[in-house]
């Protein structure tokens, strides 16, 4: 073993902060307190034996000694497990996230081959066909990684927010409007009950705009073909309530439990989810939570559901 | 008459570019979106051919063979599994079922998936 390797091994600190597990989860660390405690507990019952001769308190201390030591064992299994658990996690994503890339990546191959086997023979609307599935397929592949980056960078703690003050009438508004032609492509029309006054918040525009973005996409997404998507916008005193209600198929309750955790869809992605890394909701929590509001959702199964996010008002 | 072929691909700009290169060669190509409809379309159409993706909303391509291999009248027609996974664990699956091609998407142009298409029917 070379020297530097072993100091560094012995900075535990260090070592859980890389492994992004607490002091207390950590193998390192417990393993040091395991040690500590093996070798005081040697030098007490020493103590203690020639101090006291009864052969009852020294078998008791001993005793209690053996129950701390099974406590703190118990812990080191279950640091290992979590970090077990972390690598397969860490596995099973790169799993999802190639399965993800190859799609949008086979789109673009497909078209280039076809691009380059025909050259000068094809016409200018498959020309301009090809570039737009491969547009569309670069579009995807890009969000993907942006949205996988955004994820370390929260794990890293390194997420940042640029707060600004901005309306968040215009911006809601701007969105429904950009989504009026995919939703009615899909029978879906929208309602918006925004008042006129203006809503001013202090927070990240850019981020913002991705939360409300993949709210109407998801409400869009999981809508039953024809209905309405209702946007709302309110005051709620300390606040501004932004909030959508599609009339899809709604949450069950065993899903509700665990819709804003990362990689929700992780178990099933692989089997039933079509698009996407399953990151945003869990992205958009914590852009919200970041910027002093919170997020939310009412469901009726069968009925549909409704996602909202408050923001602090800016002060004026 | 012209061979038909059935594609179940949830990607839609997938689907549509692998149906246009089929018909491009002369077959009858039918596209659904879901592993229901594809089911569904299976039952009714009797297609010659199934280009088969296994990560599909509302039933997964295993499940669509498995309901496949129940009906007798369903259970010879061959099947072509284009999929982006390729875990040995789905690759011997598929093999169990007797499939007559896995092919990763990304591994393939357009041009091989048809010839390959057009092997397997000529073979018939």
């Amino acid at each position: 073993m070379n020297p530097k390797g072993f100091f560094a091994a012995l900075n535990v600190s260090q070592r859980c902060r890389e492994l992004r597990v607490s002091l207390w989860q950590c193998p390192h660390f417990l393993f040091i307190v395991m040690g500590a405690i093996i070798a005081l507990s040697i030098l007490l019952t020493h103590l203690v034996a020639r101090l006291y001769a009864e052969p009852e308190t020294v078998v008791s201390i001993i005793f209690a000694v053996t129950v701390f030591l099974f406590v703190v064992g118990h812990a080191v299994i279950k640091a290992f497990e979590k970090v077990a658990e972390a690598s397969q996690l860490k596995s099973e994503f790169v799993a999802i996230m190639s399965h993800e890339l190859r799609n949008p990546l086979a789109s673009i191959k497909w078209q280039l081959d076809a691009v380059t086997e025909k050259k000068a023979g094809l016409a200018a609307e498959e020309l301009e066909g090809a570039f737009r599935v491969i547009h569309h397929a670069n579009e995807r592949m890009i969000s993907l990684v942006n949205d996988l980056l955004d994820v370390n960078r929260i794990e890293d703690h390194k997420f940042q927010l640029a707060p600004a003050v901005f309306s968040l009438n215009e911006l809601s508004d701007e969105l429904v409007k950009d989504s009026e032609s995919s939703a009615s492509s899909r029978q879906l029309k929208f309602i918006t009950l925004t008042p006129k006054s203006q809503f001013w918040v202090k927070a990240d525009q850019t981020r913002i705009k991705s939360v409300i973005s993949r709210f109407i996409d998801n409400a869009i997404r999981y809508s039953t073909a024809s209905g309405e998507l209702t946007v709302t916008l309110e005051d709620v005193g300390w606040g501004v309530k932004w909030s959508i209600t599609d009339q899809g198929a709604g949450i069950s309750a065993q899903e509700a439990r665990q819709i804003f955790s990362k990689f929700f869809r992780a178990s099933n992605i692989l089997r039933y989810q079509t698009e996407g890394l399953g990151v945003g909701l869990y992205l958009s929590k914590y852009i919200i939570e970041a910027s002093g509001g919170t997020v939310g959702f009412r469901t009726l199964e069968g009925h549909g559901s409704t996602f909202f996010f408050t923001l602090p008002k800016a002060k004026t | 008459m012209p061979k038909k072929i059935l594609v179940v691909e949830d990607d839609t700009a997938l689907a549509n570019q692998l149906a246009e290169a089929l018909r491009q060669a002369g077959l009858e190509v039918t596209v659904s979106n879901d592993g229901e409809t594809g089911f569904r379309q299976i039952q009714e159409k009797h297609p010659d051919l199934i280009i088969l993706d296994l990560v599909l909303p509302k039933k997964h391509g295993f499940k669509i063979m498995e309901d496949m291999r129940e009906n007798p009248e369903l259970k010879t027609i061959p099947v072509i599994i284009l999929t982006n996974l390729e875990t040995p664990q789905d690759i011997e699956r598929a093999s169990s079922f007797g499939v007559k091609a896995y092919l990763v998407k990304a591994n393939y142009s357009l041009p091989e998936i048809v010839k390959k298409v057009k092997g397997i029917l000529e073979g018939e």
